[in-house]
């Protein structure tokens, strides 16, 4: 029972940081219907530009009280920032003149612009693993029966803490309304005097702002960062979007923290090995079975 | 009178397929004018010229005095131009409050970060464009529908929802395609009273429609379109007697 509340704990946090990847994916889907297969590269561009401003802080390993507080702030802040304009700059120069283009363009455009990030941030920071610095203090708390770490706690707090601000842009603000309706219908949407082009911005000024967070919340997480991490992050978180239903938000919330309890279970029951196959096979029932993915309807709920 | 609309020998092509040649239109400030013209005559490939989703191939479009053709689609909506579409186009997922708000925000202008702070100023815009969108709702009837999802409302009541999302952004202009398709005789009598009641709000309204007892009672002026060409333009009673127009509905007299 213990250790199944461990596994339990440890897949919450990393399916905390496939949720947050696997939101830029589905919005991204929802309103251009576009696998943006540059996504998980966008994420982990978030880890080094968090790296480099902690580097540049001076943090190189614990930090406590307010330090600690305005460090971490900065970190996230950036990476937010950079990958959020990363992603609409991605959008605006390799996406958009091909968006009435046969779908198979853009797509592979997305995998063309996955290399570039993934050489550039090789020739930014080595082909090597880079360490990150080890920023919160590691005895576990015990929350009844279950340990846990602080970083889990804030892992989990912090990509929670951006999904309700998400929901709220979504569902409450004028920008995302817009959003959501440029997603059903984008001829009406511009008919009626949205401007679609800043609409579809938005949803990867959103997605990369989130893959900034889940780079930094990783980064502390694993305390590393490599060029190479966004292939198989985002494939995962891929997954976790089309298994919660691509383009619905509460799905890839879903998928992610699923995925994440998958994993965790299989490498502690059938071994580290066995985790991808089995993510993979799961996704693969399902598709089968529920297409749509868990939340999907059909016609898609997009957005 | 002033012309709100000119159209000036607009032409448009689809490959071989002359959709649009040479078409001249002028619709007065505060009038009702309707488009007809048998299937495929180019009547909507007109509506989607004016509106900016097909760029022209020659020709102008004036609105108020200035140009429009070649502006993006949402830009010609913000200057004051509404539409609806032959088949329907709301936001399915979004409920029928929330359509006619996006029409409001069309037209209200508020800073990014005063919509992502919900600062005072912001609640206040939005809580006042709620309840112009509700105003919109009763306008046309649609009193009790506001919180359910528009694709679950009733065809006529989607036809309403609308044309309420598109007097939301308080156009001068409002273009309507084909209103009447599917309603039966008691809805129709009901938007043509509506018709009435938008222009005697000061929006001029156009629209296409094949019903002809509802063009020749509800309209002072017709254009007739036939493929692609305006053959005639004129009050209800020149159109009824206008050889041509006949002629295009009936096929030449033997």
């Amino acid at each position: 029972m213990h250790e199944f509340l461990a596994q339990l704990v440890n897949g919450i946090s990393v399916g905390a940081i496939y949720a947050l990847i696997a939101l830029g994916y589905t919005m991204v889907y929802g309103i251009v219907e576009l696998i943006n297969f540059a996504h998980g590269d966008v994420y982990t561009f978030g880890s080094f530009v968090a790296l480099t401003v902690l580097t540049a802080l001076g943090v190189s390993g614990e930090v406590h009280g307010i330090a600690l507080v305005i460090d971490v702030c900065l970190a996230i802040l950036a990476a937010a920032v950079v990958c959020g304009v990363l992603g609409i700059a991605i959008e605006r120069f390799a996406y958009r003149r091909l968006r009435n283009a046969p779908r198979l363009a853009p797509l592979i455009t997305a995998i063309g612009v996955s290399f570039i990030l993934e050489n550039v941030m090789q020739l930014w920071q080595g082909p090597a693993q880079v360490s990150f610095p080890a920023v919160f203090a590691n005895p576990s708390l015990a929350l009844g029966p279950i340990a846990v770490t602080v970083k889990q706690l804030v892992v989990v707090l912090l990509a929670v803490g951006a999904m309700l601000a998400l929901q709220y842009i979504v569902h409450n603000t004028r920008l995302g309304m817009a959003m959501r309706a440029t997603a059903q219908d984008r001829d009406a949407a511009s008919l009626v005097g949205i401007d679609v082009n800043r609409a579809i911005a938005l949803a990867f000024l959103l997605g990369g702002a989130l893959a900034g967070l889940a780079g930094f919340v990783s980064g502390v997480y694993y305390q590393s960062a490599w060029f190479f991490n966004g292939f198989s992050a985002g494939l995962k978180a891929f997954t976790a979007a089309v298994l919660g239903g691509i383009g619905n938000i509460a799905g890839a919330m879903l998928g992610g923290f699923l995925i994440g309890i998958i994993e965790s279970f299989a490498t502690w029951k059938l071994g580290g090995q066995w985790s991808n196959v089995t993510v993979f096979a799961i996704l693969v029932i399902v598709l089968v079975v529920r297409p749509s993915g868990l939340l999907g309807t059909k016609p898609i709920v997009k957005v | 009178m002033t012309a709100l609309l000119s159209i000036d020998g607009v032409s448009k092509s689809f490959g071989a397929v002359c959709a649009l040649s040479g078409v001249d239109l002028s619709v007065d400030a505060g009038s009702i004018f309707a488009i007809i013209g048998p299937n495929g005559a180019g009547k909507s490939t007109l509506f989607n010229a004016i509106t900016g989703i097909y760029t022209l191939d020659s020709g102008t479009i004036a609105f108020d005095g200035r140009r429009i053709d070649g502006l993006p689609t949402f830009v010609i909506a913000r200057r004051g131009i509404a539409r609806t579409f032959q088949n329907l186009r709301l936001f399915g997922f979004l409920s029928a409050i929330d359509n006619v708000l996006i029409g409001e925000h069309a037209r209200m202008r508020g800073t990014l970060v005063d919509s992502l702070l919900g600062t005072p100023r912001a609640r206040a815009q939005e809580r006042a464009a709620r309840e112009r969108a509700r105003a919109w709702l009763d306008f046309v009837g649609l009193n009790d529908v506001g919180e359910q999802f528009a694709r679950n409302l009733s065809y006529g009541a989607q036809r309403r929802l609308e044309i309420a999302r598109a007097l939301a952004s308080q156009p001068r202009l409002l273009l309507l395609d084909e209103p009447a398709a599917g309603l039966n005789p008691t809805e129709k009598r009901e938007l043509a009273d509506l018709v009435r009641a938008i222009r005697d709000r000061g929006v001029t309204v156009v629209l296409i429609e094949h019903d002809m007892g509802l063009v020749m009672s509800l309209c002072e002026r017709i254009a007739v379109l036939d493929h692609g060409e305006k053959i005639a333009q004129g009050a209800p009673a020149e159109i009824r007697a206008n050889p041509a127009v006949i002629e295009a509905y009936l096929g030449a007299p033997a």
